[in-house]
């Protein structure tokens, strides 16, 4: 069953797919500001039938994103939690009495030897401290698979007098690591798309503390043949693959603000207000196949906005 | 053809005859380490059962706990949702006071829900892959099962060539045992009816093996069908269910508005309510199992064990005509009765 939101990939297309999206994300290059393109690559690489074969079947995209459904990721994490080393007279026995448990289980196998390999989290926040002296500074780090499957993470540098680091939510242990409390992770949880002035007011808050930089950065959505576009956005970028990278960035450094975001920009959303003395930066990159280039920065300078566009060549 | 040729082509025919009847014939070793084999692979086999029971007890028990603890979060929300509709002046004061713990304890209950949806997940992941080996396990047992038939076959077949053979030296004994110029035509005989009749002992052996064989084989792999059929039918359901409660679930982390979080969990709730039912049924239903179908099957299978030995051939010192007679009439009565149960479906009587 296909939940709604979610459609499967054709037969035989999920490694195609799979491929390109690898190539755009290595083409895309995304920063600190966005999740790990080590744990990206791993996810994706998990999901290729050659590795997990049938497994986390159906192979399905989210219709919104373009990129695979949360369902289908849960489904291959699962698995490869559960995966164990299958030893190879067990896979000869099973191939010879049952091929297709036979090529369930080597598929297992082949998870099994991957356990280790670092996945992108459903849900993850990790603290590090930044400086001590009259302030003490934390970053925290939200990485968070959207319900329509954007790879999110929010970066939020915290500022507070020196020793707020023993009272708050964010604590600092003697060897220099970071405790945090429960509820902090659950508060960004709630507030993915909460506009970014309010979920720092939410943050200042929750912690105690000052925020000085707040960054938002999602990869996705991954436009490819057959995928719905938005409305207004131009037909023909279905014709190739795109690959999106966006960034919101909030933060006291950030002078001037401005609108680089032509998706943002499209869909006229109303400035929202802003925390005194901050600004706030939007920017989209892509990754796309060579044909569209053009295309693409036309549409953005349509709305105003100047883009980058890395070619994104499919192995 | 000259009388040398004539018997050599003889001799060397006879000595053919001699190695194929040795070849075929189930030594005595042999038929004994064959019936070591069956049992060996029966004890091996309620050994898997015992650890497939077990694990398959575990895993229903740990996707037990886990949608158990994906409901309870989901409670929580509703009881904290309830205490944020309340409107009475000392709520508000108490809000207030409470405002930044309940912020951050409100906001934990999709996020926690999100966890135990993807440890679920791993579980029913476990669960798949124990209906493989489940359904392995079955078909290596009803290759078992097979295999003994052909043996079964194969030596009531032999069994009823013996005995004719035996009753046709009978015939030809009767016939000239009183003719004093026939003494080695009867020495001959004779000596072929004692070989044969030591051949219809190994064979009956074998076929008692793989008769008295058949019955566990046969229980063991409906054993296993079972906790296969069972296992795969509830893997089934319970993925339907948690999959449509984890859209749901996902679904949670963007909705910021209260009233349309606490609506789509209420569904999704109400999905995993029923993944725990399918789950608590499931694991009544294995109490059988654990409480009468193992015990049995092991007893059993401990009482065939003890009489191992009794169905070995007994087959030192002469045996005379009148016994090998009889135990042709037997095995052809016998041939009768396992191809009249056969015909009928039932297990042959061993």
């Amino acid at each position: 069953m296909i939940p709604p939101g979610a459609r499967a990939l054709e037969k035989g297309r999920a490694a195609g797919y799979l491929g390109a999206l690898r190539a755009g994300l290595e083409a895309l290059a995304p920063n600190a500001d966005y999740v790990p393109l080590r744990e990206a690559l791993a996810t994706v690489d998990v999901l290729h039938p050659k590795v997990i074969g049938s497994l986390a079947d159906p192979a399905e995209v989210d219709e919104r994103s373009g990129l695979p459904s949360l369902s289908w990721v849960f489904r291959a994490s699962g698995a490869l939690g559960a995966a164990e080393p299958v030893p190879a007279e067990d896979l000869a026995r099973a191939m010879r009495l049952d091929p297709a448990i036979g090529e369930r289980m080597a598929a297992r196998s082949r998870l099994a030897d991957r356990r280790s390999a670092p996945l992108l989290p459903t849900s993850r926040l990790r603290g590090a401290v930044r400086r001590r002296g009259a302030t003490t500074d934390f970053v925290l780090t939200f990485d968070r698979m959207t319900p329509d499957g954007l790879w999110m993470r929010m970066r939020v540098d915290l500022t507070g007098p020196a020793g707020w680091e023993d009272r708050g939510p964010v604590r600092l242990n003697p060897d220099g690591s970071v405790d945090l409390h429960e509820g902090l992770s659950h508060l960004m949880g709630r507030h993915l798309l909460t506009a970014i002035g309010a979920l720092c007011l939410q943050l200042q808050d929750g912690t105690g503390a000052l925020v000085t930089r707040l960054s938002r950065g999602v990869v996705g959505p991954f436009w490819f043949p057959g995928q719905r576009l938005p409305e207004g956005v131009p037909a023909g970028l279905a014709r190739g693959l795109v690959l999106h990278g966006s960034r919101e960035i909030l933060g006291r450094e950030v002078a001037t603000s401005a609108d680089q975001d032509p998706l943002h920009r499209m869909l006229g959303e109303r400035e929202e207000r802003l925390p005194p003395e901050m600004g706030l930066t939007r920017e989209r990159r892509f990754a796309a196949t060579t044909g569209l280039h053009g295309e693409i920065q036309r549409w953005a300078q349509r709305h105003g906005c100047a883009v980058t566009v890395a070619p994104l060549l499919p192995g | 053809m000259g009388t040398k040729t004539k018997q050599a082509a003889r001799l060397a025919a006879t000595r053919r005859l001699a190695e194929e009847h040795a070849r075929k014939v189930p030594g005595h070793a042999e038929t004994l380490a064959r019936e070591r084999e069956i049992l060996t692979r029966h004890k091996d086999a309620v050994g898997q059962v015992d650890r497939f029971a077990l694990k398959q007890k575990s895993v229903a028990d740990e996707l037990d706990r886990e949608l158990s603890s994906l409901l309870h979060q989901g409670e929580n929300l509703d009881v904290i949702e309830q205490r944020q509709r309340e409107t009475g002046f000392l709520a508000s004061i108490t809000r207030r006071f409470t405002a930044r713990s309940e912020l951050l304890a409100r906001r934990s209950v999709a996020e926690k829900l999100l966890h135990h949806y993807q440890q679920v997940n791993g579980r029913l992941a476990s669960a798949a892959r124990l209906v493989d080996e489940l359904r392995l396990t079955a078909l290596e047992l009803q290759e078992d099962v097979d295999r003994l038939h052909v043996e079964l076959e194969e030596a009531t077949d032999e069994e009823v060539r013996l005995a004719a053979r035996i009753g046709a030296l009978e015939d030809e004994l009767d016939a000239i045992t009183e003719d004093p110029s026939a003494a080695r035509r009867i020495d001959q005989l004779m000596f072929e009816e004692r070989t044969a009749t030591t051949d219809l002992s190994l064979w009956e052996a074998r076929a008692r093996i793989s008769r008295q064989g058949l019955q566990p084989a046969r229980k063991l792999r409906d054993v296993v069908l079972k906790l296969h059929e069972d296992m795969a039918q509830y893997v089934t359901a319970a993925t339907g269910t948690v999959q449509e409660a984890g859209r749901r679930i996902a679904a949670l982390g963007a909705a910021a508005d209260a009233a349309v979080v606490v609506s789509e969990l209420q569904s999704s709730v109400e999905d995993l309510r029923h993944a725990v039912e399918a789950t608590e049924t499931y694991l009544r239903s294995t109490k059988d199992l654990y409480l009468h179908i193992l015990p049995d099957l092991t007893a059993e299978l401990e009482a065939h064990y003890a009489t191992q030995d009794e169905a070995l051939p007994k087959v030192s010192g002469a045996i005379g005509r009148e016994e090998a007679r009889s135990q042709a009439e037997a095995a052809l009565v016998e041939a009768a009765e396992a191809e009249l149960a056969q015909l009928l479906g039932e297990d042959p009587p061993s």
